[in-house]
């Protein structure tokens, strides 16, 4: 944790909803790009991210505070982190595009590793609802396709 | 793609982590999810992510069941898990078929087919894909000779050219002019489809073990023999050069306990801690040896071979197979009518059965990744 000699700095964080955010700054700097606009000293007592929201913020914050621990160990960091994966797709995938955003690698792994995990077995119906993809085959082209490729509809979950 | 929330980048981030069964399900989704799948730098980011993720590493068994050629994949991590069935999309008959490579998940096959009429095959093969390609034979000869007396394959990538590359060095004899036996050599290359011959400069050479041929690190290696002398030929994938390094010379000296029990009998080429590794294998009045090293590319003047350990492992009769990762052992059990194959590790000792009965014929083992590379002609779809 944060060592006692010095004055821990605080840095403000507002989201797209206009919630502030104090954290420490040694926590909000493993985001690549707050990294940036503090060393740019572009961003004021105030770093605005408009791309991410409050209920998004509080779970990356509580990524980002696991993380900086160094007294964690491996092992430790990786229950943390399958157990954190753990949420509803639509989230994994709002925590995807701020870890994207915020440049934070280690947690866009994790989220897209989850994402393809739940899908591998999946249909392709499943994968276009879930991904909300339209189909723009034609109805023939399609049966060609899946006709080539048969053998890899084996195995498939139920939707 | 209509109207995916995700921008197209972070699709390609989820897309890259999926196995190569799902995505060949998913290329029915929609136009661009099928053309990822044929784009070349997209398969490029499936397989390094597929190399930096031990979860996604294999080992492939190739053996014999009485009539059909069978491969049988093994997860890297859990060995308990029973194998997977790999399904080859051509039928190969025959125990006479080899398996080489793979090289960025592409196996080359290559041996006799029996079943209407002999016909000497050379496959490229993906397994996860199940695609193939049966290459074509080359138009032109090496006059004076006709018939070679030895013909050892080998296959590699070339990563400047990006280039599949499977190599044929042709042994040939002149009747009473011993001194003229000269070896010759053709690459066929994966991206010309097609033979061309390519100048070597190397003694003539036999082996007595058709399957001791290795690709690590960029050249081709084969055990074999020169006037009576063991030897490793070494084949540069990318130079298309090629050198000669006699193999470890085994100390018969007083002092060496080893010469007192055991007789250097046959050896195994392998792949250690990513270099070329030849084990030894003693056979004596107590059991049995292995004395591994390994071969380094160096320059002219140094010592290229490094020993690196002895396993002792009386009383069994087992017989190596190869490194199965760094620091665990295949070794192949003799139990009538095949063997069995069983696990030594190098750090702990211990041995383990992986409950796989094969045949001692046309058995093989790989180290394997899946790729999504292609191995039919003009298959990718060039980027702007």
């Amino acid at each position: 944790m944060a060592t006692t000699t010095t004055e821990t700095k605080m840095l403000t964080l507002c989201t797209s909803d206009k919630q502030q955010f104090q954290i420490e700054e040694t926590i909000a700097l493993q985001a690549v790009t707050i990294r940036n606009m503090v060393e740019d000293e572009c961003a004021s007592n105030v770093i605005p991210l408009p791309n991410v929201n409050s209920k998004i913020m509080i779970q990356i914050i509580e990524y980002l505070k696991k993380h900086v621990d160094s007294s964690v160990s491996k092992e430790d960091m990786e229950k943390f982190d399958s157990a954190f994966v753990e949420k509803k797709l639509s989230e994994i995938f709002d925590i995807i595009l701020a870890a994207n955003y915020l440049n934070i690698k280690n947690l866009l792994d994790i989220c897209c590793q989850r994402v393809a995990d739940v899908m591998k077995n999946k249909s392709p119906e499943w994968v276009r609802r879930t991904f909300n993809i339209v189909n723009d085959f034609t109805a023939e082209e399609e049966a060609k396709i899946r006709k080539e490729h048969e053998w890899a509809f084996e195995g498939v979950d139920e939707d | 793609m209509a109207s995916c929330f995700l921008p197209e980048d972070l699709v390609i981030e989820i897309l890259t982590r999926l196995p190569v069964k799902s995505l060949m399900r998913f290329k029915c989704i929609c136009k661009t999810w099928n053309a990822f799948t044929r784009n070349l730098s997209f398969i490029d980011m499936h397989l390094n992510r597929n190399t930096s993720n031990d979860l996604n590493h294999h080992h492939l068994i190739k053996h014999f069941d009485m009539k059909v050629n069978r491969f049988n994949l093994f997860p890297n991590e859990s060995l308990g898990v029973r194998p997977q069935n790999v399904i080859l999309s051509l039928q190969l008959h025959g125990a006479a078929f080899k398996v080489l490579g793979p090289c960025n998940g592409i196996l080359c096959l290559h041996g006799s087919s029996v079943s209407k009429k002999k016909y000497f095959h050379i496959i490229l093969w993906n397994p996860a894909t199940r695609e193939y390609r049966v290459l074509p034979t080359s138009n032109f000869g090496f006059p004076p000779y006709k018939l070679a007396r030895e013909c050892y394959i080998g296959y590699g990538f070339d990563h400047k050219t990006k280039d599949y590359k499977v190599v044929q060095l042709l042994g040939f004899r002149r009747r009473n002019e011993r001194k003229k036996d000269e070896v010759r050599a053709k690459v066929y290359s994966f991206n010309a489809d097609s033979w061309r011959p390519t100048h070597v400069k190397l003694p003539y050479f036999t082996t007595r073990y058709p399957g001791c041929t290795l690709y690590v690190n960029g050249e081709i290696h084969w055990s074999g023999f020169c006037e009576g002398d063991p030897i490793i030929i070494s084949f540069d994938i990318g130079s298309e050069e090629c050198r000669v390094t006699p193999m470890p010379v085994y100390s018969e000296r007083e002092d060496n306990p080893l010469s007192k029990y055991y007789k250097r009998e046959e050896h195994t080429l392998s792949m250690l801690d990513g270099s070329l590794a030849v084990i030894f294998y003693f056979f004596g009045m107590v059991g049995k040896l292995f004395e591994v090293w390994t071969m380094e590319k160096i320059g002219a003047g140094q010592q290229p071979w490094t020993r690196k350990f002895v396993i002792d492992l009386c009383p069994y009769p087992y017989r190596p197979l190869g490194f199965w990762n760094d620091n665990q052992l295949l070794l192949y059990k003799l139990r009538r009518p095949g063997g069995d194959l069983i696990l030594y590790d190098t750090c702990t000792k211990r041995l383990k059965d992986l409950q796989l009965h094969v045949f001692p014929f046309g058995f093989q083992v790989l180290p394997y990744k899946e790729s999504l590379v292609s191995v039919k002609k003009d298959s990718y779809q060039v980027e702007n």
